[in-house]
């Protein structure tokens, strides 16, 4: 009931209260935008720099056990009733067991001392106190009443104990990275598409295995790796000419492989597959995309107006006209703002995901993987510190660990690059305006057993 | 693989290139798209709108668009085959008289229009040209449909430049009409143009109408106020030019324009035609507005 009429009082005072309150202003106009927060994105301390738990004996690794049965048992008398989170300060609740539970609270100037009793006896009173350099920084979620607002996730006395006690065995020792806010400095900006940010990459992930082309080079019978390779360097450079987006480009790659896993094509018909691909792709993702006739000049006349255009529709009518898919492109960019990336490593990034693109190896691996071992290994080439962070795991879905047999392909290729006759992409990387990322030495990636640490 | 006559039959023409057909006693509608047409004279194969309608509604499952059951080619021709939609679904819904029998309906209307921005939004896809007359209804069962995806696109975030040429005029945002040539716009374009048609709803005339980008412009302002830095900060870089912007006017009072709508209603409408994209309300949220309350 207390924390109840504190909230009143703080509503009536208009003062901001999490999960509602006043509507927000913007330059004097009321913010119709409403932004739903992201939950899962915050900027909250984690649990052992937010509070220091001050037993009155050190402890040691029987006393931890100790005061672990002791919260669990009060735990159990209370039926397993779980104190909601408070958003606000005010006399800490009592759960049925006779426990009080540590509430969250809003920050307020000065330290603010709860004490919590785990059992009645003096020698087992625990001081949580609120360390006032630490404080937790709470979201504010605008307009969003209480109920649509997610369950905040709950400190209970046991997992801080649990905590300690893990801290006092050596289990931890360093505080847990700060997860970055990557879309903060975009609210304000509606081409971020910040509302849905979340949901699209959802739907992304959701989807990305269903359009992923199958390992099909060896259905091919006069097809293989290294021809698939010589058309796709092929096609950056016509891309390069006809200054066309990424997008376009891999959405070219995707078409062609997800031809190839569907249809047998005769070798002299495989650059002929690739135009008609650019072409198709460029009409879908280009305001204004090349003809046809562009097409048949660049080609050296190889092949004729007629034969693009019915290869064109023999592509759509295979694929079933299934153009709306997420590539590797889709996933970098969000993968590279995720990294807070500096000019050097957004072009390595982009470097090492074309590398990827070239090499059929690469397509074993989902577009979410590729995109995100692109990353690692741009950091890894650029000695970034750390290599991976908590903000890229959460964005990307995947540990250290994980990325590090598709990054080490990757490296692979940069390592050879140079040598081979295929060097496209290397001339592209090597232009000043793409920062010369090409020529820099290739990373030496970390043994898999030491993954683990960074992840 | 089967030839269109032997995979449909019974085909009964609704319009010149629209005809109702069957297949296992099921019925469908078919659109006959002809590649070679007028616009592509030179020829360039499948026109990137084609390709672009086809590839989005492919992916699509919503009960609020019309769905697309298969597509198939003929020579210079293309069949998209739709779900049927029976004689009770009226195209150009702000046209049925029994649409403003009952003010619950618009509000239900509404409500389906948004809901569905809202999952194509979340789905990275820009309607750009929403208007009325590619709306259909059925007033008995109260359900809506949005067919003609020939404007929609993909969008990647952050968007990139798009064509602005896009939509109906009527329906089109201040961002656009700003924005001469290929410029950038997002989501809140399309939250615009259900602001528009929710304005025509309940003054049954279209809210906006001018003939061109400049008239409409202020008749826009006309309504809802010159917009200035404090209301639409960067607008007078946007803009480039203050002739666009005419003589300050200052905002009308909704309440006076809109005496049917309770405040709920005119809060939902006013933050949908907020002038600046950026403070505008997204479909999702719109979705949530107490205003829908007991939809």
């Amino acid at each position: 009931m207390a924390s109840r009429a504190i909230v009143q009082q703080q509503q009536a005072r208009g003062e901001a209260v999490v999960g509602g309150g006043k509507q927000q202003k913007k330059n004097g106009v009321a913010d119709g935008r409403n932004r739903k927060a992201l939950g899962d994105i915050g900027n909250l301390a984690n649990i052992r720099s937010a509070v220091e738990v001050k037993p009155n004996r050190p402890i040691t690794r029987s006393f931890g056990a100790q005061l672990l049965a002791n919260a669990q048992a009060a735990a159990a008398a209370g039926n397993n009733k779980k104190q909601a989170c408070a958003n606000v300060a005010g006399p800490p609740a009592v759960a049925n067991g006779g426990v009080a539970v540590a509430k969250r609270v809003a920050p307020k100037p000065g330290p603010k001392k709860v004490t919590v009793t785990v059992k009645p006896k003096p020698e087992e009173v625990i001081d949580i106190e609120a360390s006032p350099d630490k404080k937790e920084v709470l979201k504010d979620k605008k307009n969003e009443g209480d109920a649509n607002s997610k369950k905040k996730s709950q400190h209970t006395l046991t997992s801080v104990l649990t905590a300690r006690s893990k801290a006092a065995c050596g289990i931890t020792n360093k505080p847990k990275e700060q997860i970055i806010d990557i879309d903060a400095s975009d609210v304000d900006n509606e081409l971020a598409a910040v509302e849905y940010i979340d949901d699209i990459y959802k739907f992304y992930k959701l989807v990305e295995n269903e359009s992923h082309p199958h390992d099909y080079i060896d259905s091919q019978p006069e097809i293989n790796e290294r021809m698939r390779a010589i058309l796709v360097d092929w096609l950056i450079d016509v891309h390069t000419k006809f200054e066309l987006s990424l997008e376009t480009l891999y959405l070219t790659i995707n078409i062609i492989d997800r031809f190839l896993a569907v249809k047998t094509v005769p070798r002299r018909e495989l650059q002929l597959v690739g135009i008609s691909a650019m072409l198709m792709a460029s009409k879908y993702e280009e305001i204004w995309p090349p003809e046809v006739n562009d097409f048949v000049c660049l080609s050296d006349r190889a092949y004729t107006h007629e034969q693009i255009l019915a290869m064109e529709k023999t592509i759509l009518n295979k694929l079933e006209w299934t153009l709306t898919v997420p590539t590797p492109f889709v996933f970098l960019v969000r993968f590279i703002k995720a990294a807070v990336p500096d000019q050097e490593l957004e072009n390595m990034a982009h470097f090492m995901s074309e590398l990827g693109m070239m090499n059929y190896a690469t397509l074993m691996y989902c577009p979410s993987m590729v995109a995100a071992s692109a990353v690692f290994a741009a950091r890894c080439t650029l000695n970034k510190a750390p290599l991976w962070n908590e903000t890229l795991k959460l964005h990307t879905g995947y540990s250290q660990e994980q990325l590090m047999d598709c990054a080490r392909l990757l490296v692979g290729f940069h390592s050879t690059l140079g040598n081979g006759k295929l060097r496209v992409v290397y001339r592209k990387y090597s232009d000043p305006q793409k920062g010369a990322v090409a020529v820099l030495p290739p990373a030496k990636l970390l043994p898999e057993g030491s993954a683990s640490q960074h992840s | 693989m089967l030839t269109l006559r032997e995979k449909y039959y019974d085909f009964d023409q609704i319009s010149s290139k629209v005809f109702k057909c069957r297949r296992d006693d099921q019925f469908f509608t078919m659109k006959i798209v002809s590649i070679l047409n007028e616009e592509n004279q030179a020829n360039n194969g499948v026109p990137y709108w084609i390709i672009r309608e086809i590839s989005i509604l492919k992916e699509l499952d919503h009960i609020n668009i019309v769905r697309l059951i298969d597509v198939m080619t003929d020579g210079p021709d293309l069949f998209l085959v739709f779900e049927y939609l029976d004689n009770e679904f009226q195209a150009d819904f702000l046209k049925n008289p029994k649409m403003f029998m009952y003010p619950q309906m618009k509000k239900e209307f509404l409500y389906q229009i948004l809901n569905t921005v809202a999952y194509l939004h979340a789905r990275k896809i820009l309607l750009r040209d929403l208007r009325p007359e590619n709306i259909l209804v059925n007033v008995r069962t109260q359900v809506l449909k949005i067919a003609l995806f020939g404007a929609a696109r993909t969008f990647e975030a952050p968007l990139e430049a798009y064509s602005s040429s896009v939509g109906c005029l009527s329906y089109r945002s201040p961002e656009v009409l700003f924005q001469f040539g290929c410029e950038k716009y997002s989501t809140p374009n399309d939250v615009w143009a259900v602001g528009c048609i929710f304005g025509e709803m309940l003054l049954h005339r279209p809210l906006f109408s001018g003939p061109s980008d400049v008239e409409l412009l202020d008749e826009i302002f006309t309504l809802l106020g010159t917009p200035t830095e404090e209301t639409w900060p960067g607008v007078t870089s946007i803009c480039g030019t203050c002739a666009l912007m005419g003589p300050p006017q200052q905002p009308k009072d909704l309440a006076k324009e809109f005496p049917m709508l309770n405040p709920d209603g005119l809060d939902l409408l006013s933050k949908m035609l907020c002038l600046c994209p950026n403070y505008r309300i997204s479909a999702e949220d719109a979705v949530k507005h107490p205003y829908f309350k007991g939809v």
